[in-house]
């Protein structure tokens, strides 16, 4: 069971312009990140409300992936997102 | 580069209204408050380090309209703005637009100390003293007048901006001639954007009749101006169906801003929909925050059943003219109550 709940810091702005371009933006920089549809969604449940496991679940719903691919490609996302301090 | 900022010539515009205050009262004024005020300096170096961070980043040159109110109702404010941006790289041009009434053979003197002003423009709102003060008020037009007349022989760029409205779209065509006479660079029509149902029914143009006025002066313009060195400016929405090859899309939400005196950041001095304010949040927070722009940015969204345009609805009629116009977004604003209807003086069926 992995209870960690991660949130986006405040200075982020995700953005899902309709047409599956999904952006990531630093107020304080003005840096733009591309995001996959993955990520994105992942970065949208990161509010501080949801565990990792509640996280991944919900992810499982939207897209046809096997768990274990999808936990690997978790763990990546979100080391990389806590590398780059765009969640804590 | 992202697509939200991004234009083909990669310039930003920004609208600045770093004055709130004016000596005059005009009928059709977009300003409330009238109480002189000298500008905050510290005010105006904050909101200045904002853009100048914006631009910076998004490798973008700047193209700033100072205005106000009237700019020179405090030249040590506007020319304090004027030598930050001249020591930007960030920044390429400053146009002044001005109602004309102050300035003197000095003020002259110190504008052409600065290379980035490259534009001053002067307000004139018909072609002759009864029509212009009629709108702007009593002793208002000679004064203007003269001061294009000095500005022009300084040889600095000087353009007329003409607002349209019902009140004065009968004069339209004299403007060529004054402009021609005062041998000003341009002659821009700007058509009033009309805020609330008083104004709507005082100073309106309806469609047929601001046909007729653009299809009259840019027909007549080719004559007047022929061999002089004033053009005609159609770069605004509706001209492309005057000529195909005139017109321009709106920039707002794209590539173009307003920033009031205090900070508060507009979509266009036109569309009083305050966005936020940059001193206290950055232009970044606003530019990629704000559902308004958004909104504005969105022509993608498919219609709903409740006819309401969740987008343009210029691009829902398929409207050949829509990458060169798509309309007036403020225009549609206050006369429909959404950015996203047919502008309301488009003449097209
Ligand atoms: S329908 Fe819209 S895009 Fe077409 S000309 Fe009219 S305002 Fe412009
Ligand atoms: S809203 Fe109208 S006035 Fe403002 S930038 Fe767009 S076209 Fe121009």
């Amino acid at each position: 069971m992995n209870v960690i709940k991660y949130k986006l810091l405040p200075q982020y702005i995700l953005h899902d312009d309709g047409t599956e371009k999904y952006m990531l933006f630093d107020t304080n920089t003005g840096d733009i990140y591309k995001l996959n549809a993955v990520s994105y969604n992942i970065l949208s449940f990161c509010s501080g409300e949801y565990t990792s496991d509640e996280i991944k679940n919900e992810i499982l719903k939207m897209f046809d992936v096997p768990l274990d691919i999808l936990s690997k490609d978790f763990n990546d996302i979100i080391t990389k997102f806590l590398n780059e301090n765009i969640i804590s | 580069m992202d697509s939200y900022t991004d234009n083909k010539k990669n310039e930003f515009y920004i609208q600045w209204h770093f004055i709130d205050s004016c000596n005059l009262r005009c009928i059709h004024c977009y300003q409330n408050d009238y109480l002189f005020k000298e500008p905050d300096l510290n005010k105006l170096s904050l909101i200045f380090h904002k853009l100048d961070d914006a631009l910076a980043k998004w490798k973008m040159g700047g193209f700033v309209s100072l205005t106000g109110g009237e700019p020179f109702l405090s030249p040590s404010s506007l020319f304090y703005v004027a030598e930050l941006i001249e020591n930007s790289p960030n920044f390429q041009n400053v146009a002044i637009l001005s109602n004309g009434t102050l300035i003197d053979e000095n003020i002259i003197k110190e504008i052409k100390r600065f290379k980035k002003i490259t534009e001053i423009q002067i307000s004139i709102d018909g072609p002759d003293a009864q029509i212009h003060e009629s709108i702007r008020g009593k002793g208002t037009f000679l004064k203007t007048v003269e001061t294009v007349r000095k500005l022009v022989s300084a040889g600095l760029k000087t353009s007329i901006m003409f607002t349209v409205h019902k009140k004065n779209m009968d004069y339209a065509e004299d403007m060529l001639y004054l402009a021609k006479e005062l041998k000003v660079n341009s002659l821009t029509i700007e058509r009033m954007t009309t805020m609330n149902e008083k104004e709507k029914n005082e100073f309106f143009i309806n469609p047929y009749d601001l046909e007729r006025v653009y299809k009259n002066l840019y027909e007549k313009s080719k004559v007047v101006f022929a061999e002089s060195v004033t053009k005609l400016i159609t770069s605004r929405p509706l001209w492309n169906l005057v000529d195909e090859s005139a017109g321009g899309f709106c920039p707002v939400g794209l590539s173009s801003v307003c920033i009031l005196h205090d900070g508060t950041v507009l979509p266009c001095r036109r569309l009083y929909l305050p966005l936020g304010n940059i001193i206290e949040e950055g232009l970044f927070k606003i530019w990629y925050g704000s559902k308004i722009l958004w909104d504005i940015r969105n022509k993608k969204n498919p219609p709903d059943n409740s006819g309401v345009h969740p987008q343009s609805a210029c691009s829902d009629i398929n409207c050949s003219h829509f990458k060169r116009c798509g309309g007036c977004k403020a225009v549609s604003y206050y006369y429909h109550g959404n950015i996203h209807e047919k502008d309301p003086q488009c003449w097209l069926n």
